[in-house]
């Protein structure tokens, strides 16, 4: 059927159809793509947590808990002095803010059968880093692996 | 305008379209891609991570920032790193152990050195 332009209903029918699914879909993917560039974006900037925890880490076994020659003063990092590995000095070492420490990283190191914990670990584990370390105890020193819990923020 | 030109030039608008959809879209993901706020962001990020690692050395320690900071102002509290450029600020937070102390600022200086000296970091020109 034409009307008076000559038009034929049936063309004009399915022009209509084809663009509202046209538009459908071109907004469907505009908006898949602007999430896809969101995600690349916080990529971009976010670092892996694991990394994060790593650098903080180094601090227990290199200069919070690590063996200093008390002549020398040398300290030996990866080398664990029992005698520091102590609640006291892990809340010297590394203690998150009272009100907010929860929204940072959080740890729980367990060496032997001793268990530290930063002031913010609720005992929610994200993931676990093990290290290889010597332990001094007096003048003995063998090796163990220091397990380290981490808590993500919360 | 006949039936077949007519469909000629709709499917040269549709091409014009999704031309112009591709274009918008490859513009916004390079934009994203070069925007000073994102490396400004990731700046910042990594000097939290190089004071991380400074406290965990043992002993006095000097790192130089490896980027052209002119554009930047740098500085370091007890517990944040401020990075400013053209009045943008962004944040980063650390924890230092007790008894150390942060602090220091540069500002438009080309080379920033990151010094530990005993229980004190601070920022120098290189």
């Amino acid at each position: 059927m034409l009307n008076k332009k000559g038009v034929s209903a049936f063309d004009l029918a399915g022009k209509t159809i084809y663009w509202t699914i046209a538009v459908v879909i071109l907004t469907a993917i505009i908006f898949a793509y602007m999430g896809i560039l969101a995600t690349y974006s916080h990529n971009l900037i976010s670092t892996p947590e694991d990394l994060k925890a790593e650098m903080i880490i180094q601090r227990f076994t290199s200069s919070c808990f690590a063996y200093q020659d008390p002549h020398t003063e040398r300290v030996y990092p990866n080398t664990i002095d029992i005698t520091k590995f102590t609640q006291d000095e892990m809340n010297k070492c590394y203690t998150t803010d009272e009100k907010e420490g929860f929204k940072e990283l959080n740890f729980k190191l367990i060496l032997g059968g001793e268990e530290l914990i930063s002031n913010k670990f609720y005992q929610r584990k994200d993931f676990t880093i093990k290290k290889l370390v010597n332990v001094r105890d007096g003048n003995e020193v063998k090796q163990s692996v220091l397990t380290i819990d981490v808590q993500e923020k919360i | 305008m006949n039936k077949r030109g007519a469909s000629v030039v709709v499917f040269i608008f549709e091409v014009l379209i999704v031309v112009g959809v591709i274009a918008a879209s490859m513009g916004a993901a390079n934009r994203m891609a070069d925007s000073e706020s994102t490396k400004q962001t990731q700046l910042s990020n990594n000097v939290k991570m190089m004071i991380d690692t400074l406290i965990s050395v043992p002993g006095d320690v000097v790192i130089e920032i490896p980027v052209n900071m002119t554009k930047y102002e740098l500085t370091i509290r007890e517990d944040l790193i401020e990075l400013t450029r053209n009045g943008k600020e962004t944040t980063a937070s650390y924890i230092l152990p007790a008894g150390m102390t942060a602090a220091g600022s540069e500002k438009n200086v080309e080379r920033v050195c990151i010094t530990k000296k005993k229980n004190f970091i601070s920022l120098t020109q290189c």
